[in-house]
């Protein structure tokens, strides 16, 4: 399977990672045979409906996992090392250095007892090894790097007194801050008002183009993906159903459910009917045989149920697992 | 024709604060909005614009501070309690989550019947024939009205709420963000089915939501909330091809583009929402506006008519606009 | 740092409320709880058997075997006047548990009747309900208990009027803010959309899904009735004579430990313990089971 990026090297290589959810119910196998990369230096986007296992994914590479989610098998390789092979220690200091997450609700994810100032100088201090000193004026920087105005003013604010936007930057500073070389962004903007989204959206935009801090943007919303990313994997069900460079994928998507996500969106200012997608995102407890999306495709044969569809090659560093791909373009 | 819903200068607010401290949140100041029969209008606006405060304040879900609202004539302000039960058969409400709107120990098709014998259009018997027709309308399976909210996908559940909106053919269907909590494949269900109901039945929507191109699909005039105050009202093409206030400016522009090569102009808002607790006089958008003058915070600013049925609460649009244009450079 | 949500629960696996398969799964998880409910059912079958299973009729006296200790023919010996303890305590179960739940059934409905009403009408008229509630818990719930026993006269009716009453702040309580969250949200704004009338909304929306915490109390609370009818009993305003009743019976024998004859106040007082222990092991449970943080 050549899944790629061309011209780049990959900072994370996934390979095989099963991660499963042990419910009442039974085995979820949320992921099952994960197999994805993030490409060194751009911004990768993982783009799922609600179940798609977008954010198990992250979760699971910073290995956040938490019962009943459990990783299984596979590998995550970053920087050669295995990051599954790591012992707990090991990986919060990989967890504080080099990958940092940031989440839908930014307040909830600053502890509420200190101010910005507490927890940025602490990151500072421990994992830059800065004196006091030096810590407060990085720490300035920092957050006027992150466009928050009067960063001295912020610095001594508990995160109940800061807006939803401004928490966000603050946990974009923390991440560039201990110098990590991967930021994991599950859903950054949902939460926020549109106008306060937009700012959050130029701010990684230019962390990449000035620094190259490679990203991984996690979201079900194709307009942030059009905006900020230059890879996009698409994700159904557990599943990565088409990877492809932005333009490519948007020019021509080629796994049905791309394609009825891209045209399920509404366009501003216009009206009439949208194409939508019929029925729902399946029961992870008894996933639908064969191919994950047969029950809701338009193209659907037989074979479809019954056999699962390997990764076919679109175009350079384009893939897409469907049997009729050809028939749709 | 007379409007189906006539919203006069509906002021909401909620003191805030300790016994000392009063202070008043302005949740709506002053909107005053018309509804024509079968009309949509869509009602646009960030978390805290009010605009969900509008749609339970006409529905008397809250007790408006000041203001007349008007149903087909009839004040919903004025009415007693028994009257108001009989008026609410002819406005319904759809709400944003819909998992949490409908009672979980109750099964769905007893929720949808509620409002058809309650409001006393018919009889319990007669009540659940209609739940059937209903639910075929929203193209729910036949055995829908047994089952409970929770065994029920997030659409199918969307379904239901439309369904019990829809149950006593109202005039006036509010929509509280109804595809928000949904899955973008699921919204353009919910979208369309919304659409085709009202080809059908051509009840008048009030959709709120803080999704622009939501609003477009469906709307035929946007009114934009900002911090309590409609800031402007207008046909959906006028408000999307010549928007007048920069508020609208800045939300139509921090829409993500559709697709990567696009460009799009882009104007900034600064900073973020601020706090509708005691406004400043003047204009709210002032702190944020990238054109502001000294002059915009002052006085009250009206919302006032530049064409027929497009109003801007802008002082330096309405003074310097030419046909609606007006492409001022950023003060600052 | 945030848990990850299991993202593949869509909202027909998040039913807030366990459904029977899941119920006796998490009971066979909670060894604990289940050990509480069978405490709790051996007493109630206990009491329902009574009549089958004690060997002799609990109101004979037969003063020449006064005071024997516990054999073969009398299992937990024989009190003062020669009657058999392990009769009384059989019959005693009856006796204790009418009162824990005629006292916790009492509280439950007025309790709820008042939170409730007091939780929908927040105003000026829930305000004056919960006063008065608040009046009721400012006494220490022994010593309500025992001034209403006291005024009402000991009687077994009594008994269970005065536990109940130190039980109705708890319901109420419960059941208001139960009622105040379940309000605010989106279907209580809807059943009010519909057009339903307050009463309705009410009793027919509300309070069926504020209960839950109102169960898990209630299976707390017997244990506590149980402590506190043994107390007045013990003191003499509960209770009487010849009725066996296991705190009475404690007291019978309470003087008679220093001479010597534990077990005239030791086996029914370790029916109390295990009866209170039962039960709170059940509640304990299923608050862990109702938790829905617990994930």
């Amino acid at each position: 399977m050549s899944d790629s990026v061309p011209g780049t090297t990959p900072l994370i290589t996934i390979r095989g990672l099963q991660t499963h959810f042990f419910t009442q119910r039974g085995v979820a196998k949320v992921l099952d045979g994960l197999n994805f990369e993030i490409a060194s230096g751009r911004v990768t986007g993982l783009v799922g409906e609600s179940g798609s296992g977008k954010s198990v994914t992250a979760f699971s590479i910073m290995r956040l996992m938490r019962a009943p989610g459990r990783i299984v098998a596979g590998k995550i390789e970053f920087q050669g090392v295995n990051l599954l092979q790591l012992t707990e220690r090991e990986m919060a200091k990989v967890r504080g250095e080099k990958i940092s997450m940031i989440f839908q609700q930014p307040r909830a994810s600053l502890n509420p007892v200190f101010t910005v100032k507490d927890t940025l100088l602490r990151v500072l201090r421990i994992h830059k090894g800065l004196s006091a000193r030096k810590a407060q004026r990085a720490a300035l920087e920092v957050l006027a790097r992150v466009g928050l105005p009067d960063p001295a003013v912020v610095l001594n604010r508990y995160p109940h007194q800061l807006s939803g936007g401004m928490c966000q930057r603050v946990m974009i500073a923390l991440a560039i801050s201990c110098g990590s070389k991967l930021l994991l962004a599950d859903e950054p903007t949902t939460a926020l008002d549109v106008t306060v989204q937009f700012q959050i959206i130029e701010l990684l935009k230019e962390l990449e183009d000035e620094t190259g801090l490679t990203q991984l943007l996690i979201t079900h919303d194709l307009g942030l993906v059009a905006e900020l990313c230059s890879e996009v994997a698409v994700m159904y069900a557990g599943e990565i159903v088409e990877q492809a460079g932005v333009h490519a994928l948007f020019d021509q998507p080629s796994h049905p459910y791309t394609r009825g996500l891209l045209q399920s969106r509404p366009k501003p200012g216009a009206r009439g009917e949208l194409q939508s997608i019929p029925g729902r995102v399946p029961d992870l407890l008894a996933p639908p045989s064969g191919c994950r999306f047969h029950p809701r495709c338009p193209l659907a044969q037989s074979r479809c149920a019954e056999e699962s569809p390997v990764p076919e090659i679109v175009g350079e560093g384009h893939w897409v697992r469907c049997h009729f791909w050809r028939d749709l373009v | 024709m007379s409007n189906v819903l006539e919203i006069r200068g509906l002021t909401k607010h909620y003191p805030v604060g300790g016994a000392f401290a009063r202070s008043l949140l302005h949740a709506a100041d002053d909107v005053s909005l018309s509804i024509a029969p079968g009309e949509t209008v869509g009602l646009v606006g960030e978390s805290g614009s009010g605009k969900s405060t509008v749609g339970r304040c006409i529905l008397r879900l809250e007790e408006p501070t000041s203001g007349e609202i008007l149903l087909n004539g009839e004040s919903v302000v004025a009415a007693t309690s028994s009257r108001l039960r009989v008026m609410r058969a002819n406005m319904q409400m759809v709400f944003q989550d819909p998992y949490d709107s409908l009672n979980p120990r109750i099964k769905v098709g007893e929720l949808v019947a509620e409002p058809l014998w309650l409001s006393g259009i018919m009889s319990r018997k007669e009540a659940d024939r209609k739940v059937a027709e209903v639910f075929d309308l929203v193209h729910l399976p036949t055995d829908t009205p047994l089952r409970y909210a929770h065994q029920l996908s997030g659409g199918q559940q969307q379904r239901v709420g439309i369904a019990r909106a829809l149950a006593t053919n109202p005039d006036l269907v509010v929509l509280d963000e109804p595809t928000s909590a949904l899955d973008v494949s699921v919204q353009a269900q919910i979208i369309n089915l919304l659409e085709e109901i009202r080809q059908r039945l051509s009840p008048a929507y009030l959709f709120i939501s803080h999704d622009l191109s939501v609003v477009s699909n469906l709307s035929d005039r946007v009114a934009v909330m900002y911090l309590g105050q409609i800031v402007e009202v207008g046909p959906t093409d006028t408000i999307f091809e010549l928007p007048g206030h920069p508020y609208t400016r800045g939300l139509i522009s921090a829409a993500p583009v559709e697709h990567p090569a696009q460009q799009k102009e882009r104007l900034t808002l600064l900073g973020e929402p601020t706090s509708p607790v005691d406004p400043k006089p003047g204009c709210r958008l002032a702190s944020r506006c990238p054109f502001v003058e000294p002059k915009c915070r002052e006085g009250e600013l009206p919302l006032q008519e530049i064409t027929p049925g497009h109003s801007v609460r802008c002082r330096r649009y309405v003074e310097e606009h030419v046909d609606g244009v007006w492409d001022p450079e950023p003060t600052r | 740092m945030a848990e990850p949500l299991t993202e593949g629960t869509t909202p027909v696996q998040v039913a807030n409320r366990a459904s029977g398969s899941e119920f006796w799964y998490l009971l066979r998880k909670n060894p604990v709880t289940l050990f509480g409910l069978i405490v709790v059912a051996l007493l109630i079958l206990m009491a329902l058997f009574a009549p089958l299973l004690a060997p002799y009729d609990p109101y004979a006296t037969d003063p020449r075997i006064s005071l024997q200790p516990p054999s073969q023919e009398h299992l937990f010996g024989t009190g003062i006047w020669g009657e058999d303890i392990f009769s009384r305590i059989l019959y005693g179960a009856r006796q204790d548990l009418a009162i824990a739940f005629g006292a916790v059934a009492v509280a439950l409905v007025i309790g709820c009747l008042l939170g409730a009403v007091a939780g929908y009408w927040e105003g000026f008229f829930g305000e004056a309900i919960m006063r008065v509630v608040e009046l009721l818990q400012a006494f220490p719930a022994f010593i309500l208990a025992l001034a209403i026993a006291g005024a009402l006269g000991p009687s077994f009716r009594n008994l269970i009027i005065a536990i109940a009453f130190t039980n109705v702040p708890i319901y109420a309580h419960l059941m208001r803010v139960s009622i105040l969250s379940n309000k605010r949200s989106q279907y209580a704004m809807a059943a009010i959309a519909s057009g339903n009338p307050h009463w309705r909304v009410l009793f027919r929306h509300l309070l069926p899904n504020s209960l839950g915490p109102i169960f898990i109390q209630s299976t707390l609370q017997p244990g506590y009735a149980i402590l506190t009818a043994a107390g007045l009993s013990f003191i003499g305003l509960g209770v009487r004579l010849p009725e066996p009743e296991w705190g009475l019976m404690v007291a019978m024998g309470s003087s008679r430990i220093i001479s010597g004859e534990w077990w005239v106040s030791l086996f029914p007082g370790l029916f109390i313990i295990i009866a209170v222990m039962g039960f709170n092991l059940i509640g304990d449970g299923l608050q862990d089971i109702f938790d829905p943080h617990r994930n």
